[in-house]
């Protein structure tokens, strides 16, 4: 563990290099959605746009998580604790995307399932 | 008492206590955000008009992104500064992430701030209108003013207030209160302008609500017809109503009690629910297979046992005009134990009295020649609605992407249909601007065309202009739009999006700056207005997740900095005498603000980019 004054003086430079990741990767975000020539995908917002920035904003956090909440080494008791919560979390927003498939034709799920013809067919 | 486990780890987890607190405080704090995100993207797949996509200004919320960023460095330096028990660069970097925090919070009132002053109504054909609306001015010059819009003098309403040119006004009557819920502050209004207007307000009907020989008689429950609307007669008809309403209450409980008893022993004695009572009465049940009869009589039973409860409760408690229904009460009826009930009280007015309410406050949908108007505390008023049309000072955005969705519902031309909405068919200005957008997303579609081609078919062309660019003008492009004549216009700038006027520094955090740009005026009457709000959540559910998360987002950048602040103000001691204890605090308090930065790491794109 980085916890003895030497290992943190060494890990000082670690950390400004996180930061200036951090910085990069907040700036890639916005020139991907507001930049035409890094335009992914389709013209303007899409979901390409959006797979893309979701992705840069789980690699921010995760260096976040790994490198300034110490999570690259922790202990067994953290990762337990703190896997519980993620694992509710992201389950929660799974459950949110099976709805988006249940075929109730409901007019508000635009976005939403198959039509009421694909289902009487 | 010392407390253990403060700087040493434990040897069953190996951790020191507060850390697997804050670690199993930050698993429910993953859950609760987990559980918000999960309503956006529930909001988002299920919403039903077309969701605003980057619709925020980028550079204030960018910024924002890079203070906390800087902020979750300094703090793990601050940290790494204590380890080496070097207090003053402690508090350096502590002093930054603190300032840090408060930076954050100004730059999030600045924006809170703008969306509660900017104005937005959505029409009745679905086309929308954003921008800032005008006071009520003095005369009629609302509609021409100068060459930014400013009319006449701003009224001030009879509490000394300037008032929005988005109200519903009210030409009232009659008024009636509902004595358990009004609200006192609308009282007052009403009042002062009664008194500014010269109208005098008086109850319509006198009252009684004594009955001798029921309860003591009380003479301040007596007001006589003619007595004029004050707080104080209000507060007084509300106490006497409240106080027979709870009378009457604690009797009916008692006298149901009492009937039920009565009915009960009835029920025993005369076996009213036994098998013969059953008989008597469908004597061809018994023709029925043992199994069916037994359900039969289970039914009829329970019915029974509903009959029942009806002869014994009482009816109906409303009794506004003094007026009772009879109830069934052993030999007596309601009327005979009950004293009389209050539950509104209605005053005339000697003329009309204008009267302004917000839109939210109004619960009853506008109608031309609506003459009963209902209010969220339960008043009703009786009256003629004044024009009540919202005068926007500056337009600086036209929508039409919701009645496009709706025209293309409907297997309708959205151009036609824009073509025959109210914004651009009654204003020349908005259909100025509409021909002016069109020839700019024209070329737009040409150049998109020409530099990225077709697909494979030949006919579909890879990139074509969004359905934001197309149909809605927002305040750079509607600026632009009116400094240009048609001839002159030009898609914007790098040839792909529409054209803009380039932002000054503080038009990203404050909006459009009116004393420099020109925007026009317009005039929306009432019954065009099928929904009018500021930028609120009452506007969309976009505003509702938006305000809920980042609002939350925001108690925690203060929580947080309340506690990162108490170690650097307070911390000093501790320091002294057991710096490792401190470090350990400030790793937690760390783990938790490294938390926030997390939050708004997802919250920047979702709600700023996407």
């Amino acid at each position: 563990m980085a916890d003895s004054p030497e290992d943190i003086k060494k890990s000082i430079k670690l950390y400004l290099i996180i930061g200036a990741a951090l910085f990069v990767g907040t700036v890639l975000t916005v020139m991907v959605a507001t930049v035409p020539a890094m335009d992914i995908g389709g013209h303007g917002f899409d979901k390409a746009d959006m797979i893309l920035g979701l992705l840069i904003a789980t690699a921010k956090a995760t260096l976040v998580a790994l490198i300034f909440m110490h999570l690259n080494h922790e202990k067994a008791w953290v990762y337990w604790t703190f896997g519980f919560g993620i694992f509710f979390a992201v389950a929660m927003v799974a459950l949110i995307f099976l709805a988006k498939g249940d075929p109730i034709e409901y007019e508000g799920f635009r976005l939403g399932g198959p039509t009421s013809e694909a289902v009487s067919e | 008492m010392e407390i253990p486990f403060v700087v040493t780890p434990r040897k069953d987890t190996g951790l020191f206590n507060s850390k697997i607190a804050i670690w199993l405080f930050l698993a429910s704090e993953v859950m609760l955000f987990g559980g918000l995100f999960s309503a956006y993207v529930f909001l988002r797949i299920g919403a039903d008009y077309p969701w605003p996509e980057r619709t925020l200004p980028v550079l204030p919320g960018l910024l924002n992104t890079f203070i906390l960023i800087a902020s979750s460095v300094t703090v793990v330096f601050a940290w790494a500064s204590l380890k080496m028990r070097q207090w003053a660069k402690f508090q350096l970097f502590m002093g930054i992430t603190v300032a840090c925090a408060a930076i954050f919070m100004v730059f999030k009132g600045i924006e809170y701030n703008v969306k509660f002053h900017h104005q937005a109504a959505r029409l009745a054909d679905y086309s929308v209108v954003e921008g800032h609306i005008d006071y009520e001015r003095a005369h009629d010059e609302q509609a021409h003013g100068d060459d930014h819009g400013h009319g006449g003098e701003k009224i001030k309403d009879a509490m000394g207030n300037t008032v929005e040119a988005n109200r519903h006004r009210i030409e009232v009557s009659e008024v009636t209160f509902d004595l358990a819920r009004y609200y006192k502050p609308w009282v007052e209004t009403m009042l002062a302008e009664a008194e500014a207007q010269g109208v005098q307000l008086t109850l319509a009907t006198g009252f009684d609500l004594n009955r001798p020989g029921i309860a003591e008689t009380d003479e301040d429950k007596v007001v006589a017809e003619g007595e004029a609307l004050s707080l104080d007669l209000l507060a007084k008809l509300r106490d006497a109503h409240l106080e027979n309403r709870g009378f009457n209450a604690k009797k009916r409980t008692a006298y149901l009690r009492e009937a039920w008893s009565i009915k009960k022993a009835e029920v025993k004695e005369k076996n009213l629910l036994g098998e013969a009572a059953f008989a008597s009465e469908f004597p061809k049940a018994f023709e029925l297979s043992p199994e069916e009869r037994d359900k039969a009589y289970a039914r009829w039973k329970a019915g029974m046992r509903a009959r029942m409860a009806t002869d014994v409760s009482i009816a109906s408690v409303k009794m506004a005009d003094g007026s009772f229904e009879d109830v069934k009460l052993k030999d007596k009826t309601y009327t005979e134990i009950a004293l009389p009930e209050a539950p509104a009280v209605t005053f005339k007015a000697s003329k009309p009295l204008l009267v302004r309410y917000k839109s939210h406050d109004v619960i009853t949908d506008y109608a031309v020649g609506n003459t009963d108007i209902a209010l969220r505390d339960g008043t009703a008023l009786k009256g003629e609605y004044a024009d009540s049309a919202m005068h926007f000072h500056y337009v600086d955005g036209i929508d039409f992407q919701h009645l496009v969705m709706i025209a293309e519902e409907k297997n309708q031309d959205p151009l036609v249909a824009i073509a025959e909405s109210w914004l651009v068919k009654e204003n020349p200005i908005v259909a100025e601007l509409w021909e002016k957008h069109q020839k700019a997303v024209g070329q737009l579609e040409k150049n998109l065309t020409e530099h990225y081609g077709f697909e494979k078919d030949g006919v579909t062309p890879k990139r074509v202009p969004t359905h934001k660019d197309r149909y809605r003008m927002g305040w750079q492009e509607i600026a632009y739009y009116m400094e240009t004549p048609l001839d002159q216009v030009e898609v914007g700038e790098g040839k792909f999006s529409p054209p803009k006027v380039t932002m000054k520094l503080s038009e990203h955090f404050k909006g459009p700056n009116y004393e420099i740009r020109k925007f026009p005026h317009i005039v929306v009457p009432r019954e065009e207005v099928a929904l009018d709000s500021k930028f609120t959540p009452k506007w969309n559910t976009y505003y509702a997740i938006y305000f809920t998360i980042t609002g939350l987002h925001g108690l925690h950048v203060i929580g947080g900095a309340i506690v990162l602040g108490y170690y650097l103000f307070f911390g000093r001691k501790m320091y002294l005498s057991n710096p490792e204890w401190l470090a350990n605090r400030v790793e937690v308090g760390g783990l938790f603000w490294h938390f926030v930065d997390l939050v708004w790491i997802f919250a920047f794109p979702i709600f700023y980019l996407m």
